[in-house]
């Protein structure tokens, strides 16, 4: 069975063909950041717009790299979480084209995808594992028992660690989204002179907190007036230092509680160098395995949407009574997937 | 020829199907927020009613503003879904065209000026005379300004939309027709038009007329 997916909740604009029997993955995955660092994040209205140009031409290139539509034999598009207007547009684009082929449809969890990706390369986790999801929009430790049988664990009350180093990022004076450039700030020196808190590790919980590393970095930034290249290096290097420990803490806890031996990283930040090396060291120690997805797809993609509906979709899960896009909903809440 | 329409446009929802022995089948709502729901429903309905097999559809036409932003890509990702399922052409067609073909078709003037609401004091309009054909043909361009910036002139017989806001209404003695939304119906004697003269669009490449583009502020770094 071929399903396509396609991506749409945010900024990027993903679109994927996965043959569930083969294994291959076609793909298109095109990223609106450009487009949205001129205003310093995602601007919701010009997301949507962008998609609506984008994915079309991205899914005829597609189209005929498999041999035309009739290839396809499911539709899987995100359904949700994610920005409103933007998910629209995928849900709306797979609505038309399941109409005209008489094909089924399935609106998949945004979240569901990355927990599967590391499904779609090599490295696979066996069931059940602990997942840690880290992007620019969520934070959050997931007990996987089994496939579609999700329990979160703990989640970030405040910031996404994203849109922290996003925003730190922004008090260095880095251009949006700052992430990968503060990370990159960060490495350039071995040591910092400070010291931020690890927030909420000397409590028991698996939830996490990150805005009170941004006002560490702002206070500090505050002090130092005017900003030197090796003041704004040791404050990238602190900030990165407290969220990958912090980060690395709550992973140890949530395999020692749950007496699981995989943990598997998803998610944009799961791309960031010494939380990679951190989380290897950790579980080692622990005598367990962590699975990282490809870096391809540990950005928000249209094959890991493909690929959590074909299980579905196998499964005779459809969309039979049209549903709506949802910019909230319960990983929790999700069906079981099935044998 | 045998088009499909769609509009979601504004607050109605609403799917028509020109047969090709030119008989029309529509369906129309006012229906907010209901439209990714209704309007495969419609577009179900008129085809069964129709006996029109998908496969014999050789348009799919749809409103593509200006209005309200997620309600125009509502249709216009759906019509490019079904293009590039059916491997047929699209035919954007204007929102306010398609409501002053609405007006036209119901009403004998000459010309109306269509108007929408575009909410922050402004509204979108532009003027459209009945041609040779009995289709909505613009006049000038269309526009998106304050109640100020209109300019109504001598020989404009009618109005349609609710952009023809009390206040707007109260500087003509015109009759305006401010309940007039845009209908699928309506769209498709312009689509129709449209493919006469080759304008049909592959699904992929078509846009949309948003009129509005200045909708964020630049951040100041």
């Amino acid at each position: 069975m071929k399903v396509l997916g396609i991506e749409s909740s945010c900024d990027e604009t993903g679109i994927a063909v996965y043959d569930n029997k083969s294994g291959e993955i076609w793909q298109r995955l095109y990223s609106q950041i450009e487009k949205h660092r001129e205003y310093g994040g995602v601007v919701p209205e010009l997301a949507s717009r962008d998609h609506v140009v984008k994915a079309a031409p991205m899914l005829v290139e597609i189209l005929r790299e498999i041999g035309g539509i009739d290839a396809i034999d499911a539709i899987a598009y995100t359904r949700g979480p994610g920005l409103i207007g933007a998910l629209m547009v995928g849900a709306n684009l797979a609505r038309g084209l399941a109409w005209a082929l008489d094909k089924p449809m399935l609106g998949v969890h945004h979240m569901e995808g990355h927990l599967l990706a590391p499904m779609l390369s090599g490295e696979r986790p066996k069931l059940p594992f602990v997942a840690l999801l880290v992007s620019g929009g969520h934070t959050m430790l997931v007990d996987v028992r089994e496939l579609g049988d999700y329990r979160i664990l703990g989640e970030s009350l405040d910031d996404a660690v994203g849109e922290a180093f996003d925003k730190t990022a922004k008090l260095l004076g880095l251009s949006y989204p700052g992430g990968p450039e503060l990370a990159a700030l960060a490495d350039s020196i071995a040591v910092s002179r400070f010291e931020f808190p690890r927030p909420m590790t000397n409590r028991p919980g698996l939830d996490f907190s990150f805005s009170g590393l941004k006002t560490a970095a702002l206070n500090i930034v505050r002090q130092h007036q005017p900003l030197d290249e090796v003041l704004r290096a040791e404050v990238a290097h602190a900030f990165q230092c407290a969220v990958v420990d912090t980060l690395r803490i709550k992973c140890k806890r949530a395999l020692e509680e749950t007496g699981y031996q995989q943990l598997v990283v998803a998610g944009g930040v799961g791309a960031n160098r010494q939380l990679r090396e951190a989380l290897v060291r950790q579980v080692a120690e622990l005598s367990g395995r962590v699975v990282f997805p490809a870096l391809e797809y540990c950005t928000d993609n249209g094959a890991m949407i493909a690929y959590a509906g074909a299980l579905r979709l196998a499964q005779g899960q459809t969309d039979e009574n049209v549903s709506d896009v949802l910019a909230r909903w319960s990983l929790e809440s999700l069906p079981a997937i099935g044998a | 020829m045998n088009i499909l329409a769609l509009d979601s446009s504004t607050e109605a929802c609403s799917a028509a199907l020109l047969r090709e022995d030119g008989e029309v089948f529509a369906r129309f709502e006012v229906a907010p927020r209901q439209h990714t729901r209704l309007l495969p429903q419609m577009m179900e309905g008129v085809l069964s009613e129709s006996g029109v097999e998908k496969s014999l559809l050789t348009h799919c036409a749809f409103a593509n503003g200006p209005g309200a932003f997620t309600g125009i890509r509502i249709a216009a990702a759906q019509a490019q879904g079904i293009g590039i399922g059916l491997g047929i052409p699209l035919l954007p067609v204007s929102t306010l065209a398609t409501l002053a073909q609405v007006s036209l078709d119901r009403y004998a003037y000459a010309n109306t000026l269509a108007a929408l609401d575009a909410r922050m004091n402004e509204i979108y309009w532009a003027v459209y005379r009945r041609d040779e054909e009995g289709c909505a043909q613009l006049l000038g361009s269309e526009r998106l300004g304050g109640l100020d910036d209109i300019r109504i002139d001598a020989d404009l017989e009618s109005g349609a939309g609710h952009g023809w806001l009390a206040e707007l209404r109260a500087r003509v003695e015109l009759p305006i027709y401010s309940e007039l939304l845009p209908d699928a119906r309506s769209l498709l004697k312009l689509a129709a038009s449209a493919a006469r003269r080759n304008l049909a669009v592959e699904a992929s490449l078509v846009g949309i007329n948003y009129l509005r583009n200045q909708v964020a502020e630049k951040a100041r770094v």
